[in-house]
């Protein structure tokens, strides 16, 4: 190629002759940048499709244009399960309340629907985990901890940070789903599913069951849920779920009657993240519940 | 720029199976754990390229973050296939360009709606700089949006992007004197676009 003529033209932005509506357009264009709140999210979201095993061995080999159809196939089916699968823990589970206007209405079904299997079988899922971070906390003790005393010890490393992360992605993508109502069939193999899911991916899995577990003391144990939640908080400090674990100890907090606390971290929560899924009920919070 | 070992990125997060993973000794583990954070980095700087680029290519705000994402887990997928041979940023947006492109062509295929109508979340002062930003990118895609998407594709890499010329030949995959024919066309098509508007602006 020799096309000594051809050299790259001065571009519209720095050419005088271009109209300066247009000039201006194009330097704010080129300099739009969004905020780290969504970069943030951005990295959530991928690293969280990414961690999901079953789009890896498939795109790993992939080539070309069609291939890049499989990947994109592969990353929704990710996202699909992933939905599901939060839709499990996290927004299901909020979905309800934040639909239906009473404020306690923890639907049991919803929350207990991914554990129920995990929770007849003490102790299975969680028997060889390497992760030095692991602390003995596991699931099927849940149920049996139902009364206890507050301790609040554990409740102070759950300050309302600088939770910069907003999810506006997955929840995106749930919302593309059909959230509720699986047909029981399909429910036993989405949970069947999620099992192994998370029998593949240890830490995914502590971070999920604790948030899990939480939630299921929601209604009875607040204040176990709120214990839960800080060790969740301190083992996950940049987790993926800093989110719902925020609304969650919010909604806690609203139950053991720790209102003032409850609308300060809500205002932070929508400060933090305007665009999160859970706004209108955390909003609903703060305007007074 | 930052740097990473990537052959040891793919194999750390695309070649472990999962069980293997729980089998991993402390320091395989750690290995991962950084190269976590290393890829967490690369979508956090590129993360806004990206973004414009896409937008620019006419995906709109509501499928932005979807798009963008799977962006970034094809350029994971794909890691190991960079040979530093472009600049990172140029082979990044040469995955990005296929991404929206099919993207764009599902959107038609599902008759999406148009998604400029959705209005972006803002708030106090930031307000009027999202309202300057909605309208330099409403004014653009107007000029652009008739163009054909090869044309586009090059007018969005030069004038917005700020690629050079060959290089935007070499991600298009097309000869240099065809990426000119193309901008210049564009270019002549977004002018006369402009001046139009323009006289009908006056015309009121």
């Amino acid at each position: 190629m020799s096309h000594e003529p051809l050299r790259d033209p001065p571009r519209l932005l720095d050419a005088s002759s271009t109209d300066p509506l247009l000039r201006d357009a194009l330097r704010v264009v080129r300099t739009d940048t969004p905020e780290l709140a969504s970069l943030n999210a951005l990295a959530d979201g991928v690293q969280h499709a990414i961690s999901n095993p079953g789009v890896t061995t498939t795109v790993a080999s992939a080539t070309g244009g069609s291939a890049l159809k499989l990947v994109l196939a592969a990353v929704v089916a990710c996202a699909g399960m992933y939905g599901a699968y939060r839709l499990a823990t996290a927004t299901a589970e909020r979905a309800a309340p934040r639909d239906i206007e009473a404020p306690p209405a923890a639907p049991p079904v919803a929350i207990d629907r991914p554990h129920t299997a995990t929770t007849a079988r003490p102790t299975l899922d969680q028997p060889t985990a390497p992760v030095p971070t692991h602390v003995p906390t596991e699931e099927p003790r849940d149920p049996g901890r139902e009364p206890l005393a507050p301790s609040p010890t554990r409740l102070l490393p759950l300050a309302p940070a600088p939770v910069t992360r907003v999810h506006t992605t997955i929840p995106h993508r749930e919302r593309a789903r059909p959230k509720l109502a699986q047909p029981e069939a399909a429910a036993e193999a989405s949970r069947d599913e999620q099992v192994t899911t998370r029998q593949e991916s240890k830490r995914g899995e502590d971070e999920v069951t604790l948030l899990e577990s939480a939630q299921r003391m929601l209604q009875d144990n607040p204040q176990g849920a709120l214990e839960r939640l800080s060790e969740h908080r301190e083992r996950f400090p940049s987790g993926a779920f800093a989110q719902e674990r925020e609304a969650l100890y919010i909604d806690a907090l609203q139950r053991v009657g720790r209102t003032g606390e409850a609308r300060s971290r809500a205002r932070a929560f929508l400060e933090s993240w305007p665009q999160s899924p859970h706004r209108a009920r955390i909003q609903r919070l703060i305007d007074g519940e | 720029m930052f740097r990473v070992p990537w052959p040891m990125t793919a194999l750390a997060m695309s070649e472990y199976e999962p069980e293997t993973s729980a089998e991993l000794s402390a320091t395989a583990q750690a290995v991962v754990r950084v190269d976590e954070r290393a890829f967490r980095q690369l979508v956090i700087e590129h993360g806004p390229h990206v973004r414009r680029l896409v937008r620019s290519l006419g995906i709109g705000e509501s499928e932005l973050d979807d798009v963008c994402q799977e962006t970034f887990i094809v350029v994971h997928r794909r890691l190991h296939t960079f040979e530093g041979r472009s600049a990172l940023r140029t082979w990044l947006f040469g995955i990005a360009l296929r991404v929206a492109s099919d993207y764009r062509s599902k959107a038609y295929r599902r008759r999406e709606q148009p998604t400029e109508l959705l209005p972006e979340l803002q708030h106090g002062a930031t307000a009027e700089h999202a309202l300057e930003r909605k309208q330099a990118w409403s004014l653009i895609e107007s000029l652009i949006a008739p163009l054909s998407e090869e044309r586009r594709q090059v007018f969005v890499l030069y004038e917005i992007a700020e690629l050079s010329m060959p290089e935007i030949a070499t991600l298009l995959a097309c000869p240099l004197q065809t990426a000119y024919s193309r901008l210049h066309a564009a270019r002549e098509h977004v002018e006369r676009a402009m001046a139009a508007l323009r006289r009908k602006e006056q015309g009121r």
